[in-house]
């Protein structure tokens, strides 16, 4: 009777254990999915900035219309790449946005050096709010970012330390990776101008 | 970059834990002790054991019969002070959660942001957004505390998990966009590590302690005639106010720790401890300039920041030895060099603001030169400064004018219209004029020698020093300032050379005497300090100090005498003038500030010593 009584006691404390130990795992897979939107969200921010930054930019920088046309179709080669991510996220769309958000990060940090050679540009108030929002997206693109990694590294830890990488193993909870997308003010590198 | 949050994240969690588990055997002491110490009394005056002990032994049976009762009267007294503590916890726990997040910043004084016009404004909304993101937790209301001017923060909290951050307008004034973030950034690790529930009930396990130590000292006083109930009393009062200290010693403890956890999230947060860095040296270096900071009840100090009232008893770390953990501690010299730059940032604001003469809010209002400001100040405005290539002599000659009618303190219309020059050259002196009300003070020599080699080419230079003599005239004052100013002028304009530069010190007793006690009258506004100085110059110079000290009235004559003098000793030997210089300005820096004046004179001795050897 004793014995039963304790098999009993740890049959239960065994099932208590593994439920918790199962539901901890959906939850920080359903944390990683969550900080991932996060990040879709930001990004569309800064495909909606970009083109008012743009517009502003144009009244004074007439010479250089190339530079900002060719910014407007990185943008929206990137916002191609983000909608067809959000639809279908294998490797190779994922891949594909990384790609564009480069392209458009070098674009963006080639147009924010030239902003320096247009003091009237960097005073105008309505500029100044543009970049601010425009600095402030960019990080939050890379908190984002940082938040998923954070939790994605939480989760790939219990997918693979024990004793929940048994269940892991059991329910088809598999390690994600690392997003690892460039800082537009990380490439913001001065762009030297010569006249022939 | 390296950063060790991690580690630091874990040891101050563990030492949480070990402060509240700390917490809970002190209440569970404390009421063990009422019950232990109420039996002692018991004993003592109904049953008087100790007292018997030695004289009688047959009653030691009736003792052993009788203490059933007075055991279950000690752990009644145990259990009621434990009930008491729990109860004082419960009700005040029951008040705190009443409380609405905005509600309690608003009575620290806090208000809403409103919806961001101001950059400032707007960069403060988007750091709190971005901080939410990073730390995966909902945006909170944010709030703002106006009418503080010294970087402060704090976050409230309630029960339906709605949260305020409040941060204080100096931070938002004197703060870069980074290091707000790691500011907000330290608040956040306090609203994920849910410090304001912890604190809360830590104040209310206080607030029990509290109030058995109040009913002690009530039934104390109300119950006078028995005495030794009321030595019951006291005993209680006793025990229950050294549980309040170390639970106040415990309490500020447990928050300290809390705070170097807050302190890890934020650099776990940013990625940036340099940022962090930065807030603690910036808000040291308001601190010992002793900006005006709004006084908050100790009761709430454990939500701050930084608590600038700093005792053993403190809830937070002191401001050194966090900034020792993230960033090394910076010397007094360049925290009196920052705090300067801090306050006169401000200043410069305004200027930004105002589009052009309006002069009286330019540095020109300014300008006490009597104001010592810190070396290293100096140096960042002067490594700051733009210097504007200088086209031909005529903009270089403008430029030396346009010093010379700041310096005679009267507007340039004014100006303009008693002395006759064309419209172009008009314009360039009114230019220089305002480049000059923009700029701090203490560059106005810098800019001049940057414009002062060009003037040797100057067709007109009889005209110009007519003129310069005609504004020097003014005002009817002949100043220091100007003195040095014109010093320099002549440094550069006079063709002719003295020749025989051989004259000895001793020649010269009467003027180098003359210009010490100037250096030494201008160097404080306390005698016994102009003194000294006097004497270590003295004593540098001559190896002796009999010459007495007088000060010198700073008078039109005595500077004419002085500029005279100054000129005198051009004959002096060039080693001779090399070691006047270094000593006046080895003196000069002794204290490691400067006036305005005082660089100016040794800026003057400088160019004119130097210049003619070239």
């Amino acid at each position: 009777m004793t014995t039963f009584i304790i098999l009993l006691v740890i049959l239960i404390s065994l099932g208590v254990l593994l439920v918790s130990l199962y539901n901890r795992l959906v939850s920080s897979r359903n944390e990683t999915d969550n900080a991932f939107s996060q990040i879709e969200v930001q990004l569309n921010r800064r495909y909606d900035l970009i083109p008012n930054l743009v517009n502003v930019a144009k009244k004074y920088m007439s010479y250089e219309q190339e530079t900002l046309e060719a910014i407007i179709s990185a943008r929206n080669q990137a916002k191609t790449a983000l909608d067809d991510a959000m639809v279908n996220s294998d490797e190779a769309h994922i891949n594909a946005l990384s790609q564009a958000e480069n392209h458009l990060g070098n674009q963006m940090g080639g147009l924010l050096a030239l902003f320096e050679n247009y003091p009237d540009l960097k005073a105008n108030t309505q500029m100044s709010q543009l970049m601010e929002e425009l600095t402030s997206t960019e990080n939050k693109v890379a908190f984002a970012r940082q938040h998923f990694n954070d939790v994605v590294t939480a989760y790939n830890n219990r997918v693979e330390q024990f004793p929940s990488n048994i269940l892991a193993g059991m329910y088809g909870f598999i390690r994600k990776g690392l997003l690892e997308i460039d800082n537009i003010e990380a490439k913001r590198e001065p762009v030297t101008v010569e006249f022939d | 970059m390296q950063t060790h949050y991690q580690e630091h994240q874990e040891l101050a969690r563990r030492n949480s834990r070990k402060l509240s588990l700390a917490f809970w055997v002190c209440l569970l002491l404390s009421s063990a002790s009422y019950g232990v110490l109420s039996y002692f009394l018991i004993d003592l005056f109904y049953l008087n054991s100790w007292v018997r002990l030695g004289t009688d032994t047959i009653t030691q049976q009736k003792d052993t019969i009788s203490l059933g009762w007075p055991l279950g009267l000690s752990c009644c007294v145990s259990f009621i002070c434990f009930g008491i503590v729990l109860w004082g916890y419960i009700r005040e726990q029951g008040r705190l959660n009443e409380q609405s997040a905005i509600g309690m910043a608003q009575r620290l004084g806090a208000e809403l942001l409103s919806e961001p016009c101001v950059l400032k404004h707007q960069q403060y909304r988007n750091v709190v957004e971005e901080m939410a993101i990073a730390s995966g937790l909902p945006i909170p209301s944010i709030m703002i505390l106006t009418g503080d001017y010294s970087i402060n923060a704090f976050v409230t909290g309630d029960v339906q998990q709605t949260t305020a951050i409040t941060v204080s307008q100096g931070a938002i004034d004197y703060l870069t966009r980074e290091e707000l973030q790691a500011l907000i950034a330290h608040e956040f690790g306090h609203i994920y590590n849910e410090d304001i529930k912890l604190n809360n009930r830590m104040k209310a396990i206080l607030h029990g302690f509290f109030s058995v130590k109040e009913l002690a000292y009530e039934s104390f006083r109300g119950i006078e005639a028995d005495v030794r109930f009321g030595l019951f009393s006291i005993i209680i009062l006793g025990v229950s106010s050294i549980m309040l200290f170390f639970g106040r010693l415990l309490q500020s403890a447990f928050s300290r720790e809390r705070e170097w956890l807050a302190d890890a999230h934020a650099v776990q947060y940013t990625r940036n401890k340099d940022a962090l860095a930065a807030v603690f040296t910036k808000a040291l270096a308001l601190q010992s300039q002793s900006v005006g900071t709004i006084q908050i009840s100790q009761e709430h100090a454990h939500f701050l920041f930084i608590n600038y009232d700093n005792d053993w008893l403190s809830t937070h770390p002191s401001l050194e030895k966090r900034l020792a953990r993230y960033g090394k501690v910076p010397l007094q010299s360049e925290l009196n060099s920052l705090a300067y730059q801090l306050k006169q940032f401000e200043h410069s604001n305004d200027l930004k603001n105002d589009k052009l003469q309006s002069s009286n809010k330019s540095y020109a209002s300014n300008f006490v030169i009597e104001q010592f400001y810190p070396l290293l100040a100096i140096q960042t405005y002067q490594q700051q400064l733009v210097k504007y290539p200088v086209y031909s002599a005529e903009v270089a000659a403008m430029a030396v004018l346009g010093q010379f009618i700041l310096l005679s303190k009267t507007e340039f219309t004014t100006v303009a219209k008693k002395l006759l020059w064309n419209e172009e050259q008009k314009q360039l002196i009114e230019a220089s004029v305002i480049q000059l009300q923009r700029t701090h003070p203490i560059t106005h020599m810098q800019q001049f020698l940057h414009y002062l080699p060009e003037i040797k080419n100057y067709e007109s230079k009889s005209q110009l020093i007519k003129d310069i003599k005609a504004l020097i005239r003014l005002d009817k004052q002949f100043e220091l300032c100007e003195m040095s100013y014109w010093l320099c002028l002549q440094a550069y304009l006079s063709s002719s050379q003295s020749s025989n530069q051989s004259g000895e010190l001793s020649d010269y007793h009467d003027e180098v005497v003359h210009l010490l006690s100037i250096v030494a009258t201008i160097s404080s506004e306390e005698i016994h300090i102009q003194k000294s100085n006097f004497q270590l110059l003295m004593m540098a110079l001559w190896n002796h100090q009999d010459i007495p000290f007088s000060p010198c009235i700073i008078n039109n004559q005595n500077v004419q005498k002085l500029c005279k003098d100054i000129q005198k000793l051009n004959e002096l030997k060039p080693a001779l003038q090399q070691v006047i210089v270094t000593e006046i300005e080895k003196n000069m820096m002794l204290d490691g500030q400067i006036s305005t004046v005082q660089h100016h004179l040794l800026s003057a001795l400088q160019t004119l010593f130097y210049q003619q050897r070239l």
